[in-house]
């Protein structure tokens, strides 16, 4: 596996095929005298802005702490990775997972208060 | 090919033609018959041309890799890269959208004389219900075939007997006969509006939401080929109408207004309505595939749930984000901006944004990893790069020729 090429970047979906975000960004874990390995993905605001510049990351960080929302980063343990092939196939359930939060609040305050949203 | 494949190509091509002309490609192709007579139709064609090639490179990526052309860029060249183009894309199918509307408001204004300011919310408002309420297939064919009625500027065009000589002169490319920078920026304009990158990602997201496969690959070549190629036909007749009626008389095209009587002369009576139809229907169409190809391209960029075929519900922010941008199309209409200058300053920004939205498309199409064994041809390669440096010459002039003769 390349985790540049198969992973970052890449389409998450959740349990039943949701689209949980993309794979913002790959966190590794350094062991003593073994190999690095893969401990999670990382995807929200504050890591893909992190990717532009540090000061992007701060604006993310500050923006998500005022609105409220969702937490600038959110992590999912790579062992959650079913697949890999097309999108990042992980055992989550998006419903209740912060990485939905936006999803959910956008659901809850404006579209199912429009006719016809169901 | 079976049957139910071939209707499905039928629908695509009649899509395509209906779809094919909207605001852009009608003002662009008046001016340039009304200026310059057939003098621009080259550039129509060339344009078309490499329309073709991009058109059947995104679906053949999307029928192939199973990607959309955003998340194919993103998963390809990264986050970083890929705001760059992204972005440009959406402030121009921002002002596109407006120019796309006020050309809806435009055909009602020129029925009911009502202002186009006064017009600009209820239909933005239309065009979000039909988002809200539809599906991708209904909203495709039901706006293609309605605009079907753009045969009308061919029939005019035939019925007007423009010298074929002369016409087939047009073909030729060449350079002004005199005012060069009005003749030039028509020309970027009219490329700019033919190769709407609006386009591709509408195109590759359809493609991705109706699950092509890489059976589907004989089918996206011949949508592509003869849908496109019939679709600049209208465009074709368009100029040649305008060429017929305005050149020579020396009348130079001012406004959308104008052209209200452009298909009287040749289709009598008929030719009021066909105008006014197509100017609504058509503009209604490109307007519902630009908030669909806005909320593609940040849905797709940012991984959320996407698709015109789930209910709003299911894809939250993708239904907010069309809505937004149809708020914000419609605000700016109402803010009394000149609907023609937007139209004609939208479709040389796009051609500035070119280069970076198509110099992917070369890398992606020609890379095993994403189209496996599906890699594009000399011939679609040698297009691609063509349309690259044609687009960077554009993006470098495109400009400083507004400011010096643009409308």
């Amino acid at each position: 596996m390349e985790l540049v090429r198969d992973i970052l970047d890449k389409q998450i979906r959740g349990r039943h095929g949701e689209k949980l975000g993309k794979a913002d960004g790959i966190i590794l874990e350094l062991r003593e005298h073994k190999p690095p390995r893969v401990a999670f993905i990382e995807l929200g605001s504050a890591t893909f802005a992190r990717r532009i510049g540090r000061r992007f990351e701060r604006w993310a960080v500050w923006l998500n702490r005022k609105l409220h929302v969702r937490r600038a980063r959110y992590r999912i343990d790579f062992g959650k990775v079913k697949d890999h092939e097309l999108d990042l196939d992980v055992d989550i359930d998006p419903l209740p997972s912060p990485a939905w939060a936006w999803e959910r609040w956008t659901r809850e305050h404006i579209i199912e208060r429009i006719p016809f949203a169901k | 090919m079976k049957g139910k494949e071939l209707l499905n190509v039928a629908l695509g091509v009649i899509t395509s033609i209906g779809g094919f002309l909207e605001v852009g490609s009608m003002a662009t192709s008046a001016a340039a018959g009304a200026d310059f007579g057939f003098r621009l139709m080259w550039v129509i064609v060339f344009s078309t041309l490499c329309l073709i090639f991009l058109i059947e490179m995104s679906g053949r990526l999307a029928a192939v890799s199973k990607r959309t052309l955003v998340d194919a860029v993103r998963e390809r060249f990264g986050f970083v890269f890929t705001i760059i183009p992204r972005s440009l894309e959406l402030l121009v199918n921002l002002l596109v959208l407006a120019a796309e509307i006020g050309g809806v408001c435009l055909a009602l204004k020129i029925v009911t004389g009502i202002p186009v300011a006064a017009w600009a919310i209820p239909v933005g408002l239309l065009i979000w219900i039909v988002l809200w309420l539809g599906t991708l297939e209904w909203l495709e064919n039901t706006t293609a075939i309605l605009g079907l009625m753009t045969v009308a500027f061919v029939v005019a065009a035939w019925k007007l007997h423009p010298d074929p000589h002369e016409a087939l002169r047009g073909l030729i490319p060449h350079g002004a006969p005199h005012d060069a920078a009005r003749y030039w920026f028509i020309a970027v304009s009219i490329a700019g509006s033919t190769i709407s990158p609006y386009m591709f990602t509408f195109y590759s997201s359809g493609a991705v939401e109706e699950e092509w496969t890489e059976e589907s690959l004989g089918a996206n070549r011949m949508t592509a080929i003869i849908g496109m190629g019939f679709g600049c036909l209208m465009s074709i007749g368009v100029l040649i109408v305008s060429a017929m009626i305005f050149s020579p008389k020396g009348i130079h095209i001012d406004s959308y207004e104008q052209l209200a009587v452009v298909l009287s002369p040749a289709l009598g009576r008929w030719g009021f309505p066909l105008f006014v139809g197509s100017l609504g229907v058509c503009c209604f169409g490109a307007a519902i595939e630009l908030a669909l190809s806005t909320a593609y391209i940040l849905g797709q960029t940012f991984g959320w749930n996407w698709g015109e075929n789930s209910e709003p519900r299911n894809g939250a922010r993708f239904a907010a984000t069309y809505t937004a941008i149809v708020i914000l199309g419609a605000l700016l209409m109402c803010t009394g901006i000149d609907p023609l200058k937007l139209t004609m300053f939208s479709m040389a920004l796009t051609a500035v944004i070119l280069p970076a939205v198509v110099v992917p498309f070369l890398l992606l199409v020609n890379d095993e990893h994403f189209v496996g064994e599906h890699r594009s041809g000399w011939i679609g390669n040698t297009v691609v790069v063509v349309v690259v440096l044609v687009a960077s010459v554009i993006a470098i002039v495109a400009i400083p020729l507004e400011l010096a003769g643009g409308s």
